[in-house]
């Protein structure tokens, strides 16, 4: 009688695994997966970067026609905050890497789950890198104008529409980021700690 | 006076730093070398084909193995061909970093697994909002005849099915096991240690057993 394992074995690898693709095919279709995928982190960079510069261009050409001070330095933090967000960004990618799935099992569940935390820590302190610079700077550019406008004699409700817009807008992006992102994240951890719990037990 | 001042270049033909910087050449690295003069190609082009070598040769050898592993965790077709396709680009970005600290064997298991188990994960919370397709033709091509092909289809569906519901963990040491790598491989790839892989391995065997006797039908009694 055969033994169970030989005969399980035997079902398995018995199984018709024939692939319509030859290794020339293969081997084209992985470069250009990893082609595309580079392009694509490329053209994320670029765009990113030059985003943040034409933000800074803007808002530095306002603040040079900015007719008092107050407006001006508010222009400049909004254009500095251009700068300091994509410096950010590219800062953190360059030093996250991706897990290396060459490792134990174990351990790349570990990795796995590290990362998720970085993730989750960087979605979680959006408000302070990316929301709060500019939208201090647009603050205080709003109050350069409503404070002109009163010296005018000018001041009327239309001048508290802009911070009210773009605070909303704001509250919108952190909403969306700390708690939209981060609850999808954490779900996604979870499932991934499932594993490494399972994992964990045994060792 | 003289002889004593003058270097002595017999010796210093034979002196250790000498023959270090002999033995620091090994064959592979002349052949290289050779290649690279006969065909005027830049490093980085030699490597790239050194790369594209290894990757063939891995796909010719492991491709079939891969592609069960894909079916142990993805139910649908495209599904598994978008698995498989993931494990062959981890394993192309991976070639350059193979320094032989593992067997072959083990390194491109690990890898394959690695990318399978955060693959499904992400693939689980898509087949969620997806109405899901069942894949009943699971083994087009078993053609062996008759009656004896029917029922061999039959228990490799079964086989499949039980092995895809098992928890991860348990899948990962089965599939490992049913490709014929021993406990001390498993435990190089998963970390768990042999005595857990063995006690792990018979409970599932034995499911895996009853299930396929059983005709899909589990411990409960309730078709799967």
């Amino acid at each position: 009688m055969m033994d169970v394992n030989d005969e399980l074995s035997e079902l398995w690898c018995s199984q018709p695994c024939a692939s319509a693709a030859t290794k020339e095919d293969l081997v084209r279709m992985v470069e250009k997966r990893t082609r595309q995928f580079d392009r694509f982190i490329l053209v994320r960079n670029v765009l990113e970067s030059i985003s943040a510069f034409a933000v800074t261009v803007i808002f530095a050409a306002m603040a040079a026609r900015a007719p008092d001070v107050l407006q001006r330095a508010g222009l400049l933090i909004v254009a500095a905050s251009g700068l300091w967000i994509i410096a950010f960004l590219l800062r953190y990618r360059r030093a996250s890497f991706p897990a290396d799935p060459s490792q134990e099992l174990s351990c790349y569940r570990r990795a796995l789950v590290e990362r998720y935390d970085r993730e989750i820590r960087l979605l979680k302190s959006v408000k302070y890198w990316y929301l709060l610079p500019p939208w201090i700077g647009l603050l205080t550019g709003s109050a350069g104008v409503i404070l002109h406008a009163f010296r005018n004699g000018r001041l009327g409700w239309h001048d508290f529409i802009a911070p009210l817009i773009y605070t909303a807008f704001f509250t919108g992006v952190w909403w969306l980021n700390e708690v939209y992102g981060v609850a999808h994240l954490q779900a996604e951890r979870a499932r991934v700690l499932t594993i490494a719990g399972d994992h964990a037990e045994h060792l | 006076m003289r002889e004593e001042i003058a270097p002595d270049w017999r010796k210093m033909d034979q002196s250790p730093a000498r023959n270090f910087s002999r033995m620091r050449l090994p064959d592979w690295n002349q052949k290289t070398m050779l290649a690279q003069a006969m065909t005027r190609e830049s490093p980085e082009r030699v490597q790239e084909c050194a790369r594209r070598d290894m990757f063939v040769r891995l796909m010719e050898q492991y491709e079939p193995a891969l592609r069960r592993l894909a079916s142990g965790y993805a139910e649908q077709p495209a599904d598994r061909e978008d698995l498989f396709q993931e494990i062959a680009v981890g394993l192309w970005q991976a070639v350059p970093n193979f320094r032989g600290n593992a067997s072959e064997r083990t390194w491109l298991y690990r890898i394959a697994h690695n990318i399978a188990v955060s693959s499904s994960t992400r693939r689980r919370k898509r087949n969620q909002k997806e109405e899901p397709i069942t894949d009943d033709t699971e083994f087009p091509g078993t053609f062996i005849n008759g009656e004896q092909a029917v029922l061999r289809r039959e228990k490799q569906a079964l086989l499949l099915r039980a092995i895809r519901g098992l928890p991860t963990l348990d899948r990962q040491i089965v599939l490992l096991h049913l490709e014929g790598l021993n406990y001390a491989q498993i435990e190089e790839i998963s970390g768990l240690s042999q005595t857990a892989i063995g006690s792990r391995l018979s409970r599932v065997r034995e499911s895996l057993r009853e299930g396929i006797l059983s005709g899909g039908r589990g411990n409960d009694g309730r078709q799967r």
